[in-house]
Order: C-alpha cells, then sequence, then structure tokens
C-alpha cells in the first residue's frame, strides 16, 4: 500500500471543514468576545494548514501572534467597549443584507476564478517559473543564507519588510495618540476596580519559570533565522509577550518597571532606524538604499558574508520593533491608556 | 523493533487519553469537571505522544537528532508547566466569577430537587458576562 | 519497520478529535467553555505539527514552532482568566488613590507593598 504524504487530502478536508465551522460560529455569535476566542481556534487551524502545506515561516509567525497576542489585546480592549452586538435595529439590518449580496456576489466571482488556478504545487504555474527559481538556486551563493525565506524578506524584498516595520511601528503610535492620557486626570469607570498586586503564588511560579526561557527561545529564534524558521518578527513578538507574561502574572505596573515606557518607545523608533540607517549608511558608500554589500569594507568580509550580516542586522532592527510595538500596543490597551492597571 | 512497539505503544495510549478528555469536554455537565477533564487528559496525552516522538528520533542516532529530542523533552517539560498553570488560572477565574456548578438536582432539571435548586441549566443558570 | 501509515492514522484521528472539541468551542454555554475549547485544540495543534514533521522526516523545521506554542499557549487562557476575574469584582466606591501613591521611582513595587500586604499577608518573594 502506498501513501501518498505530500497531499494528505483527509487531512485538507478536514481543517477546512473546521476552519469553515469556525468562520461561521465567529460571525453567528452575539458576544465579541466569543467571536474574538473562535478565532483563536480559527488561528490555530490555519496554522496547522501551513505547516501542511510546509509554509514554514508563515505558520510560524501565525503561531507566534495567534496564540500569543491577538487574542489577548481582544480581551485587554473588551474591557473598556460594549461586548455585544445589539440586534434588531432595521436600519442596520438593511446594511447587513446589502453586505451580504455584495459578498455572495464575490465570492461567487472567487470561487469562478479559482478554476483558472495552477494546480497545487505545480512546477510549470508562474509563481514558480518566474523568480522562484533564482531566489532558490542563488539566493545561498548570493547571500549565504541558507533560509531562503530570510534571504528574499530581508535581502530581495527588503524594501518591503522596511515598510511593514513602519506600519507596525504606526500601528503602536496611532494607539498610543488615540489611547494614552495622564493617569490623575480621566478615570474611567473601570478603574475604580480594585488593584491586583500579582497575589496567585502558582502563576507567578510558572511565570518565574517560563520567561526565562521565552527571553532566550526569542532571542534564538531571531538569530537562528538565517538556518531555521524564524526570524525578526517572529522573535520580536515571542520576546513581547514575555513581557505581557509577566504582566498578567503580577500586574502591569511591575512589568513596566523592568520596561519603562521610555524604553519602550525607544525602541519601537530604534529598530525602525536601526533599518533605515543600514540602507542609508549603504547609499552613503555609493550602493543602492539596503544593498548590503557596501558593508563589506566596514566588516572586513567578502560580499556575499556582508549580505548575511547585512540580513541578521536588519533583522535584530525589525526584531526590536515588533517587540517594543507588541508591548505597547498590551499596556496602551489593556489599561485604557492610563497604564495604572492591565489585564 | 522494540523501540516501535514502544513508540506505537505510547502513541495509541496517548490516543485513549484524548479520547477520554473529548468524551469528558462534551459528555460533563458543568465548567469545573470539563476544565477537569480538559486538564489532567490533555497534559498526560501530550506527554504521551512527545515521548512516542522522542523514541521515534532516538532510532538513529545523531547530534542533530540528539539536538531535536533535546528540544521535545524542552516541550514536554514546558507543557506539563504551562497547562496546568492554565487549568489552575481559567478555574481560579471561574469560581471567583461564581459559575454555577452541577448539582444532582440541578441537572435533573427539578424533578427531584429542593424548590431552590430547580432552575435548570438553560436558561438565568450562566451570569450575562458568560454568555454568548 | 516503516511506521509512517500509523503516524498518518493518528494525525487523522486527532483531527477527528479536534473536530469533537470544536463542538464545546461552537456550542459552549459560556465564554470560558469556549476558551477551554481553544486551549484544548491549541494542545492537540502541538502534537499534530511534531507528527507531520515525522511524517516529512524534517522534525527539525517544525520543532520550533511547536516549542513557541509550548511557550505561549497559555497566555490567551491566562488572559481570559485575568479578564473574568477583573470583571467579576464589585468596583470599590471609593478610588484607592490615596493609599498608594503612584511614585516614579523605580521602587514602586516596594511602595505597593504595604498596601498589599494589609489584605494579603503573602511576601514578595524575589
Amino acid at each position: 500500500m502506498t501513501w501518498d504524504t505530500s497531499l494528505l487530502w483527509q487531512f485538507d478536508i478536514l481543517i477546512l471543514l473546521m476552519m469553515v465551522i469556525c468562520a461561521v460560529t465567529a460571525l453567528a455569535l452575539e458576544g465579541l468576545l466569543s467571536s474574538a476566542i473562535v478565532t483563536g481556534a480559527y488561528s490555530f487551524l490555519i496554522c496547522l494548514m501551513w505547516t501542511h502545506m510546509r509554509a514554514v515561516d508563515v505558520a510560524f509567525t501565525e503561531a507566534a501572534v495567534g496564540a500569543a497576542i491577538s487574542t489577548v489585546l481582544f480581551l485587554g480592549t473588551a474591557q473598556y467597549v460594549n461586548r455585544w452586538i445589539k440586534k434588531d435595529r432595521p436600519r442596520e439590518q438593511g446594511i447587513k443584507q446589502i453586505t451580504l449580496v455584495i459578498a455572495v456576489i464575490c465570492a461567487v466571482m472567487m470561487l469562478n476564478a479559482t478554476r483558472d488556478l495552477p494546480e497545487w504545487a505545480d512546477p510549470a504555474s508562474p509563481a514558480s517559473t518566474h523568480l522562484s527559481p533564482r531566489y532558490i538556486e542563488q539566493a545561498y551563493f548570493e547571500t549565504a543564507t541558507p533560509n531562503v525565506v530570510t534571504a528574499v524578506l530581508a535581502d530581495y524584498r527588503s524594501y518591503d519588510t522596511m515598510f511593514e516595520a513602519v506600519v507596525v511601528f504606526a500601528a503602536a503610535l496611532v494607539v498610543m495618540v488615540v489611547l494614552r492620557r495622564t493617569s490623575h486626570k480621566h478615570r474611567m469607570a473601570l478603574h475604580l476596580r480594585p488593584k491586583r498586586a500579582g497575589r496567585d503564588t502558582v502563576l507567578r511560579g510558572a511565570a518565574q519559570s517560563i520567561i526565562p526561557v521565552m527571553q532566550i527561545f526569542a532571542l534564538y529564534v531571531l538569530f537562528h533565522g538565517h538556518y531555521s524558521p524564524g526570524g525578526g518578527f517572529q522573535g520580536g513578538v515571542i520576546f513581547g509577550a514575555s513581557f505581557i507574561l509577566l504582566a498578567l502574572c503580577y500586574n502591569l505596573k511591575f512589568s513596566m518597571n523592568r520596561f519603562r515606557e521610555h524604553a519602550v518607545l525607544w525602541c519601537c523608533a530604534g529598530g525602525v532606524l536601526l533599518y533605515a540607517g543600514i540602507g542609508a549608511a549603504c547609499l552613503a558608500m555609493g550602493w543602492n538604499f539596503l544593498g548590503y554589500g557596501a558593508l563589506a569594507g566596514v566588516l572586513g568580509v567578502s560580499d556575499v558574508m556582508a549580505r548575511s550580516h547585512g540580513i541578521l542586522a536588519v533583522e535584530i532592527g525589525v526584531g526590536i520593533t515588533v517587540m517594543a510595538v507588541m508591548v505597547s500596543l498590551y499596556n496602551d490597551l489593556a489599561s485604557g491608556g492610563d497604564l495604572e492597571e492591565g489585564l | 523493533m522494540i523501540t516501535d512497539i514502544l513508540v506505537i505503544i505510547a502513541m495509541l495510549s496517548g490516543l485513549l487519553f484524548f479520547v477520554a478528555t473529548t468524551v469528558g469536554i462534551i459528555r460533563f455537565p458543568d465548567f469545573y469537571s470539563r476544565v477537569h477533564a480538559a486538564g489532567k487528559g490533555d497534559t498526560l496525552s501530550t506527554t504521551l505522544f512527545l515521548g512516542g516522538a522522542i523514541l521515534f528520533i532516538m532510532r538513529d542516532f545523531s547530534g542533530e537528532n540528539l539536538l531535536t529530542a533535546g528540544k521535545l523533552l524542552l516541550i514536554v517539560f514546558y507543557i506539563f508547566i504551562a497547562s496546568p498553570t492554565a487549568t489552575h488560572a481559567i478555574i481560579d477565574a471561574g469560581y471567583e466569577f461564581r459559575v454555577p456548578y452541577w448539582t444532582r438536582s440541578s441537572g435533573k432539571k427539578g424533578t427531584e430537587g429542593d424548590e431552590e435548586n430547580e432552575e435548570n441549566m438553560d436558561d438565568g443558570f450562566y451570569p450575562d458576562d458568560l454568555k454568548g | 519497520m516503516n511506521l509512517e501509515p500509523f503516524f498518518i492514522v493518528m494525525v487523522v484521528a486527532i483531527l477527528f478529535l479536534m473536530l469533537c472539541n470544536l463542538y464545546r468551542v461552537v456550542a459552549g454555554p459560556t465564554v470560558i467553555d469556549r476558551m477551554l475549547g481553544v486551549n484544548v485544540i491549541g494542545i492537540k495543534t502541538t502534537v499534530l505539527i511534531v507528527l507531520i514533521g515525522i511524517i516529512d522526516g524534517r522534525v527539525e523545521m517544525f520543532i520550533d514552532i511547536t516549542l513557541a506554542y509550548a511557550l505561549l499557549n497559555f497566555i490567551t487562557t491566562l488572559a481570559a482568566a485575568r479578564f473574568y476575574q477583573r470583571i467579576s469584582h464589585p468596583a470599590p466606591s471609593e478610588p484607592e488613590e490615596s493609599l498608594v501613591a503612584p511614585s516614579a521611582g523605580p521602587e514602586v513595587e516596594e511602595v505597593d507593598a504595604p498596601a498589599k500586604a494589609s489584605d494579603s499577608s503573602r511576601k514578595e518573594t524575589p
């Protein structure tokens, strides 16, 4: 009996079925919190799907963000907003029906378009014939980076990655501009709730044993991104999650004493600045923007190794920014902006 | 050969505990007993599965496989810490939130129960903040 | 002995169990029940990723994802628990700002300590 392990259709069918169930449930539920939690289940399933498709880097990102950050941010926000969908408003019902019609039309068009898509893992498809062969064949010899995804992300398409880092930075900035307020003047209603000083011994013990490993693992993911799945974004998310865990197991004040707001903001901006600064340094030395080969003279290595080192430096920049942005988003959203008391 | 049989035994017993967990999560009547099923069964069966994986990887011994097995051991260790901690935290929250617990009279929907226990599990049983 | 069919059967069986657990996520009467279901699905995901890696013969590629899940998976559950602990306590009528002075120094934890010791005599363990 032969088993075609590259395409387990049972696996695909089951995961797709569960994803559809999750999506429909998340739409049908009335409580926003339940929807957020069902979306967490969806995140696990999509991570499995990507693992099954061998898109390991994407699966890693989904694992880090979906397991640690997104639902926590939803929960932190849910303290301050209305958590229920109000029904029976005729005007909104009309809008919803129009939206439904538009969504159905779009779905039909997209389903129609799927017939033109190439077969899964088709080597003759356009995506696999133009640029991918060059990346796969040349990336190691041009950048000395075995993980092609890292090479493409931080070298060949580093403009993309730089502006992604800028977008993440802008997200933290916007949340801060909208929510951040001084602690004494405008007190929201929920801040009359009792202060919690990390009274749970079990949680504190778990945090003490897990957080150091988490931080070391985050650094490993960041610096090992050349050789295995991972990189700046995943490492940064895991490092930020360690501070979020500290805030959950102790309290927000405790974690903010370890990582102060000024430091968070400096890290937010500093990572992007490091990224752009490396690009500008390359430009100043007569190469293209973010052409890491320019660093060869400074570092005293060959062009190829200079590109590898440039990728590493850029990943560190991304990691610092993402880490600080995650901590900043959690601090602002979970405390309602006054950084007094988090979840 | 013996290693293979050990792998199969470990994974099958892990699957057994997964099945037990699933049955518990679906069939148990209230929140506390469900958490109990999930917390115990899942931790043990994950340990068994990953132990089987460690045995399978260590069949052909090499440095790289040793590293992978070490990471798997680390995973087992931290799941062993993290999963019961999560269970503890969530059951603590449920207790402080006064999630109602199941009693025989509340489960039978008032056929034999006292007057004050007659409210059943359907309506008004859970606090409003938890529903939805 | 070729164990690959066995692993594939295991993967599909665990997926079926995940489908069953999804019932609790979909139908669970309370939010914490849904949370519990998601937690269980997450643990099964951890196992599944390792099994897929073994079937592929490249476990070392997938192991980091599993480690990330093992370390991060309980943060969401913890946050949900904290959320319900927070909203379950009724708000005191007076804000306790006068008791706990906001201090700018790095010893906020120590400044908080007397107020904390008043309600629970537990000491801060370093």
